[in-house]
């Protein structure tokens, strides 16, 4: 018997909110994970006009501008953006002679790397509590969960 | 190449064939919800595997649970085993991976109950406010034997093996395999079972129902978990009552026979209840057969309404909702119309001996209801005995009348303090239990209408029911003897044959039965499999049509929009468009019968009020479920598997890196990102 409950205005504002604090979560996953691989082939194509990416041949110029790009962009809930420029221009910054760009780009790394590590480590421990608390939480975790198992709590 | 691969698609099924074998007649166990708890069985979502082992001795037992090298083990479990102290160490234990029940009546237990020993306990009439010294079976304890295991919760699959020929497919793979030969471990490989019951309703009915609405609002692909039991009751009356007109019918005295149509057993859909049920089932219909004519012809002053009540061994779900109907002024009578009520429980052991009427003490002390119960008991006390004032009425529907409103009643019974049904709503409650025995030497056809012992009680117990129910309704005394209940109907009802029978009544109305008459409460989703046993609702919905009905000679267009013609009142009747009896050639003539009998919706309340941790209403729910089978096989040792696993593994690698190596290396210049991004997809996508 399928029947939509007739529920209070307090109640669904609540159950709202839930939802949307729900649907977030997975808006962010799937963002974070998408844009972040679309970013990767993107990014060469624009900004460096070919399909194959070739930091040896680029002036250092666009180096640095192409890490600042990266940087800033990670501030949209995108880590994998630092993720990308903490892999593409570590030898850049730290095993490199030193060049006239190259002490901004450090800076750029290392904030990368520290932002990096503080969303791995929020979304480690937030996924922990979830995945351990959800089928303790009740009602509340069914109206944060997208998919709910089936056949276990 | 295409038939290549048609070639190879025909290798690949008969391969697994090869490697399983299929289990056809399965019967699982399934979860079942209520506000609070889930009782039941579940396995895994892609099964649960063990290693065959038959459980015939205590050393078997040990073995399983402590002793065998090779757990988990999947338990052929005897018949003698199949009880509480043996199932709870295989709850608590983890090497079980699961429990298939040898059913046969060789090893059976005296007496086996997996009810709990107080049915309904907490949705009677009993309770703090109300005889709270008789509540939770203070006073009697009705089933005695009750083992409880149909509410217990397991999680692992329970089936049982009901087919003998199946059973010997196992217990030979079991013997080919796994025994153990003089005391030493059998060597692998071994022959296993895996059976597949995943059910997806978890925890309780409030947690289920929230999470099916959930999935219907917000999600792309809704999944429903779970279901409310729902059904139908059957109901009629020797006066035809107006259906669309709802609420306090004017000037109507009713006087209720009520009786159950319900059983349920461990296992699903299997619930023979033949002393549980059918014996009240039969007896009212052998009731309503003698006392219809006698009521068309000197109708007595008060309506007699028959009431046949489903689901009622999950908390009352039938009565309860028509009761809810009455107080809400959603039926055809209220509670102000109910004069007074007779329910007949079970009736079938009777041996000749007297029945027990059993009444209300509580209600009695109310001088009014107290005279009127003992006139009830007077008109039945011919057969009967009355009983003692403190005892306290056992498990029926009469006690959710009584909730509402303190009516007299009586309850017909053939136990006094505790049920002398050994096998109460359990498996083994079937026609022998009810003493169904035939002589020897007859054939089915024989069979059918020949009188058993237990058709002459059950016909005796209707006769004096019928007489005194018309009695209660205020008919005259003269008439009594015109009231007799046929036993060859009885017969045919109870017959035990195997064979679909065409049964050919009196009133030249054919049915086909299907006559193991299996009872269980049916459910409205699509998905299940459906019984091969008719439900019972529609099986007495047209006896009753064929007993209390009469032949017009309407046709086929005629009888499905009645309303057309001016002489015909579907308000009052329904009509069914029924098959005629087998003539010589074979052929039939179907022909349209109007009778009073009605189906009324049996849901719980709490579905409609949206009150899913209800404590006053029913609130079971069963599960669904995407499959239940079952098949057995041949495995391997675990350290043949990971052998394999890991020699495939690298297989699969070398080949890769030599094609890397010989073929990319030529055709792409190294860049150093290139690789990086190769190997980082290529292991993504492993």
């Amino acid at each position: 018997m399928i029947t939509i409950i007739p529920i209070s205005l307090q109640q669904s504002c609540r159950v709202a909110v839930l939802f949307c604090l729900g649907r977030w979560q997975q808006c962010c996953s799937i963002l974070i994970s998408s844009v972040g691989y679309l970013c990767m082939d993107l990014s060469r194509v624009f900004f460096t006009g070919n399909s194959t990416m070739n930091l040896e041949r680029m002036p250092n110029e666009e180096k640095l501008s192409l890490c600042r790009r990266y940087y800033l962009g990670g501030f949209a809930f995108l880590p994998f953006l630092w993720l990308v420029n903490v892999l593409w221009f570590f030898k850049e910054a730290f095993l490199k002679p030193a060049y006239t760009e190259q002490p901004q780009i450090k800076s750029y790394i290392k904030k990368s790397a520290l932002g990096l590590i503080l969303w791995v480590a929020v979304l480690t421990t937030w996924i922990t509590i979830f995945q351990h608390f959800r089928a303790r939480w009740g009602e509340v975790g069914d109206y944060l969960s997208f998919t709910i198992p089936l056949g276990t709590a | 190449m295409l038939k290549g691969l048609m070639f190879l698609c025909v290798l690949c099924s008969s391969v697994e064939q090869k490697i399983y074998v299929v289990l056809n007649e399965t019967v699982p166990c399934v979860r079942l919800l209520n506000a609070t708890h889930q009782i039941g069985c579940q396995s895994s979502i892609s099964g649960d595997t063990g290693v065959l082992h038959v459980l015939e001795t205590e050393s078997d037992l040990d073995w399983i649970l402590s002793s065998g090298p090779h757990p988990p083990y999947m338990v052929i479990m005897e018949t003698a085993f199949f009880n509480r102290s043996v199932m709870m160490r295989m709850k608590n234990s983890s090497r079980v991976a699961g429990v298939a029940v040898i059913i046969s009546k060789t090893g059976l237990a005296d007496n086996f109950s997996p009810h709990t020993t107080c049915p309904n306990q907490n949705t009677g009439v009993y309770s703090e406010s109300y005889g709270s010294d008789l509540a939770n079976c203070n006073g009697t304890v009705w089933n005695p034997l009750g083992n409880g295991l149909s509410y217990e919760d397991f999680s692992f699959p329970v089936f049982a093996l009901k087919d003998e020929n199946q059973t010997q497919v196992l217990r030979k793979c079991y013997e080919d395999h796994n025994q153990r030969v003089n005391g030493s471990a059998p060597q692998y490989p071994l022959c296993a079972m895996q059976l597949f019951s995943h059910m997806h309703a978890v925890t309780d009915t409030v947690t289920c129902m929230r999470r099916t609405d959930l999935q219907n609002r917000f999600s792309i692909n809704p999944e429903v978990l779970c279901d409310p039991l729902s059904d139908f009751n059957v109901w009629t009356s020797t006066r035809p009552l107006n259906n669309s007109a709802k609420g306090h019918a004017a000037d109507e005295s009713v006087v209720i026979a009520a009786t159950r149509l319900d059983g349920r057993s461990f296992f699903w859909e299997q619930a023979p209840a033949a002393e549980g049920t059918v014996s009240g089932i039969v007896t009212l219909l052998a009731t309503i057969q003698a006392l219809y004519p006698v009521t068309q012809e000197a109708p007595p002053p008060r309506n007699i309404f028959f009431s046949f009540f489903q689901g009622e061994a999950f908390d009352y779900i039938g009565s309860s909702k028509m009761v809810y109907d009455m107080e809400k002024n959603d039926f055809v009578i209220d509670m102000n119309n109910v004069h007074s009520m007779l329910e007949i429980g079970q009736v079938g052991l009777r041996s000749g001996r007297s029945l027990w009427m059993h009444s209300d003490p509580v209600s009695r002390q109310n001088k009014s209801v107290d005279t009127e119960v003992s006139e009830e008991e007077g008109k039945l006390s011919l057969f009967s005995h009355a009983l003692s004032r403190s005892q306290p009425l056992p498990p029926s529907s009469f006690q959710r009348f009584l909730r509402a409103r303190r009516i007299p009643g009586l309850v017909l019974a053939d136990h006094n303090t505790s049920f002398t049904n050994r096998y109460y709503e359990s498996m083994y409650d079937d026609a022998e239990n009810l003493n169904v025995t035939y002589p020897p030497g007859l054939t089915p056809d024989e069979q059918l209408v020949y009188e058993t012992d237990a058709a002459k009680s059950l016909a005796e117990v209707a006769t004096l029911v019928a007489r005194s129910l018309y009695l209660q309704a205020g008919g005259e005394e003269k008439n009594l003897n015109n009231i007799t209940a046929d036993p060859k109907i009885v017969s045919h009802m109870t017959s035990t044959n195997t064979h679909t029978h065409t049964l050919t009544l009196t009133l030249s109305l054919s049915l086909s039965l299907s006559p193991s008459l299996s009872l269980s409460l049916s459910h409205t989703h699509r998905h299940m499999t459906s019984s091969h046993t008719p439900p019972v609702t529609r099986f007495v919905q047209y006896i009753l049509a064929n007993l209390t009905g009469t032949v017009t000679n309407l046709t086929e267009s005629q009888c499905q929009n009645p309303s057309e013609l001016s002489t015909e009142n579907k308000d009052l009747f329904s009509y069914f468009w029924v098959s005629g009896p087998a003539s010589v050639n074979g052929t039939r003539e179907p022909f349209c019968v109007r009778a009073s009998v009605r189906l009324s919706k049996a849901v719980s309340p709490a579905f409609e009020l949206l009150e899913y941790g209800s404590r006053n209403y029913s609130t079971w729910t069963e599960s669904r479920w995407k499959s239940i089978r079952a098949r057995i096989f041949l495995v391997a040792s675990r350290e043949l598997e990971v052998m394999h696993i890991l020699i495939k593994n690298l297989i699969v690698s070398m080949i890769f890196i030599l094609i890397y190596n010989n073929a990319c290396l030529s055709y792409f210049t190294p860049k150093r990102q290139n690789k990086l991004y190769t190997a980082f997809f290529f292991f993504l996508h492993i």
